[in-house]
């Protein structure tokens, strides 16, 4: 394939790759971060408002990839997800191997998304005054009624930041992604493996490039959620 | 109309330092819960309301079983059908009044809430942000959102508290209507011994999470009254002073109370009846005049010679402590300042006051006996 002569019209192999990376990154990214909020959501709910001993062990044990290397994560990820790991495609009967696929990419990135998610959502459910919850149970409505009525509106405002967090996180995410899923252009080539694949090969213009593109992603995230909690503010005053 | 008595059998809930030992029938209308700060009259709004999933005992709403520990029987507040009015009020934020009004599952139809509107006059808040509203607007919102909500037993806690006493007075007047119409049982707790004289045919005395006392409001607290001020006197409003006394006999219209041996007789509206015997004797500070000069002929049936012990002044008001012979107690008497600096009162004058007999209560309690008057 030509480095840069292409012909008119056609995409040139730099922006091919920053489109397919980019692509990946945004459908690797909202899934990941979907995956996490579906997990962490219940999870924040219970743990919220809970001082019990072990409601702080499991806190800190499920936070534990924030701190760990991704790397380490990745391993971890790794062993589970093999073939013949305990949740790899042989005990699950599928009939293809999670690894190196953009599937794997989205556990990998959904996992290390997971406790930022997880601390983001606990702090905005704890951010809803129990007694209000109460009320609404004298009111008629029973605890799921009160959490879809009362508790969901009340912290949607962390909600959404907890979202755009997970969000960011699983889109800049690298170690243990590469680690599961490898850097495969077109496949699993996310922005971040995109940028270090570049880098490693002396392509400083497209790592450039890729940069700019990651930027503007991490901007557009952002403000979306500086969008989303200046609505909500404005909702609450209105 | 559904039975709704409320049956409270060795209920007990312990919480930090206190625990809640209650039994006792609510059958019908408003029962007032009084007592000190910390007595557990909150925790037992909530303990009824199910928000208080650790209690113990039995507890009984009508045919309903709410709470049995023994059978492992409870009722989530949801069940209960409850109009429960926290003492913050706790609004939804965020959302309108209109939106507070129709929070409830159940609702009242539409001209029934359009009658609660009226009654707590939120005609002009309707439409307003919650968020916005003062303290005294947010307990009227959330006492409508209470009543709103279609309730058979109504729970309420200091619900008043911080609206104004003019707007309070007209509330009073409209929600008893409203309750006494829809005989709903209302448990109420206050601080306020007006408001519970006011809305309570019925007072609960509390003190550490028990019962001391049950009975007629003006009973009730004038007992409380006379305990909790060294059997003379407390601070609560038409408490100011409270004496016990005998009643000596009438004359025509009127009973003559004598307070202790050597004390004064007054003459209050009503007669003595037989027997007679120990009573308590209510004269609000703010329903005697004070002269410095021997009155001549005035409308007040009581007219006493005193000395000034004290006067304690605070902002545009001051209380007059004045002493009576043969009393062991001064009568405290409240004046403006105004009056006080033209009336140059100090400690040791002579003066005189005159007590309206229609402004005094007579409590003839059979759970008075504390102190017997010697």
């Amino acid at each position: 394939m030509p480095d840069s002569a292409t012909s008119r019209g056609s995409p040139s192999p730099v922006s091919a790759t920053v489109l397919s990376a980019l692509w990946l990154t945004l459908k690797i990214a909202t899934l990941a971060t979907l995956l996490a909020f579906a997990v962490a959501l219940p999870l924040a709910r219970w743990l919220a408002h809970r001082d019990g001993i072990a409601a702080r062990l499991i806190y800190i044990s499920l936070s534990l990839p924030m701190v760990l290397p991704p790397t380490a994560v990745g391993f971890v990820l790794l062993q589970l997800l093999a073939v013949d790991g305990p949740t790899g495609t042989t005990v699950l009967g599928l009939p293809a191997s999670w690894l190196l696929t953009w599937q794997a990419a989205v556990i990998a990135a959904g996992v290390m998304a997971f406790p930022i998610v997880l601390r983001t959502a606990k702090a905005a459910f704890e951010q809803v005054d129990p007694r209000l919850q109460e009320v609404s149970r004298t009111l008629g409505h029973s605890p799921l009624q009160t959490f879809l009525g009362t508790v969901l509106p009340l912290a949607s405002r962390g909600l959404s930041a907890a979202a755009i967090m997970g969000f960011t996180r699983a889109a800049s995410e690298f170690g243990a992604t590469v680690t599961v899923a490898g850097n495969i252009p077109f496949q699993t080539q996310t922005l971040a493996s995109a940028i270090y694949a570049a880098q490693q090969v002396g392509k400083d213009t497209d790592a450039a490039i890729l940069i700019g593109v990651a930027l503007a992603l991490g901007f557009a995230a952002l403000a979306t959620a500086e969008w989303l909690i200046s609505r909500s503010q404005n909702r609450r005053s209105s | 109309m559904p039975d709704t008595t409320l049956v409270l059998e060795q209920l007990t809930l312990g919480v930090g330092d206190l625990t809640i030992e209650l039994s006792c029938q609510l059958e019908e209308g408003v029962i007032g819960l009084a007592g000190p700060s910390g007595a557990g009259k909150s925790t037992i709004l909530r303990l009824v309301a199910g928000l208080e999933p650790g209690a113990t005992g039995r507890l009984a709403c009508g045919d309903e079983l709410w709470l049995d520990s023994s059978s492992g029987q409870f009722l989530p507040p949801e069940a209960r059908r409850i109009g429960y009015v926290p003492q913050d009020s706790l609004l939804f934020p965020g959302r309108s009044v209109a939106r507070q009004l129709t929070a409830g599952r159940r609702l009242l139809n539409a001209s029934a809430r359009e009658q609660v509107i009226r009654m707590l006059e939120l005609e002009d808040l309707v439409e307003r942000a919650s968020d916005a509203l003062s303290g005294g607007e947010r307990q009227r919102v959330a006492l409508a959102r209470a009543l709103c909500a279609d309730p058979r037993l109504l729970l309420l806690d200091e619900p008043l508290s911080a609206v104004d006493p003019t707007r309070r007075l007209r509330i009073w007047r409209g929600l008893g209507r409203w309750l006494s119409e829809r005989g709903l049982l209302t448990l109420w707790v206050s601080h306020d011994s007006t408001e519970l004289q006011a809305c309570c045919q019925r007072v609960l005395m509390l003190d550490q999470g028990r019962l001391t006392a049950d009975g007629e409001p003006a009973e009730v607290l004038a007992e409380a009254a006379l305990e909790a001020g060294d059997g003379i006197r407390n601070d609560l409003p038409g408490y100011d002073n409270v004496f016990p006394c005998r009643v000596a006999g009438d004359e025509g219209a009127e009973m003559l109370l004598s307070l202790g041996a050597a004390g004064p007789t007054l003459r209050v509206p009503g007669r003595a009846g037989a027997p007679a015997g120990q009573a308590l004797l209510t004269i609000p500070a703010r329903s005697v005049t004070l002269t410095t000069l021997a009155p001549g002929l005035t409308s007040a049936r009581n007219t006493l010679p005193a000395t000034v012990a004290d006067v304690v002044e605070a902002g545009e008001l001051a209380m007059v402590e004045a002493s009576v012979d043969g009393l062991e107690a001064a009568i405290r008497v409240e004046i403006t300042r105004r009056s006080l600096e033209e009336l140059s009162l100090k400690r040791g004058d002579t003066v005189f006051l005159l007590i309206k007999s229609t402004a005094c209560r007579v409590l003839l309690a059979s759970k008075v006996s504390t102190p017997t008057p010697t």
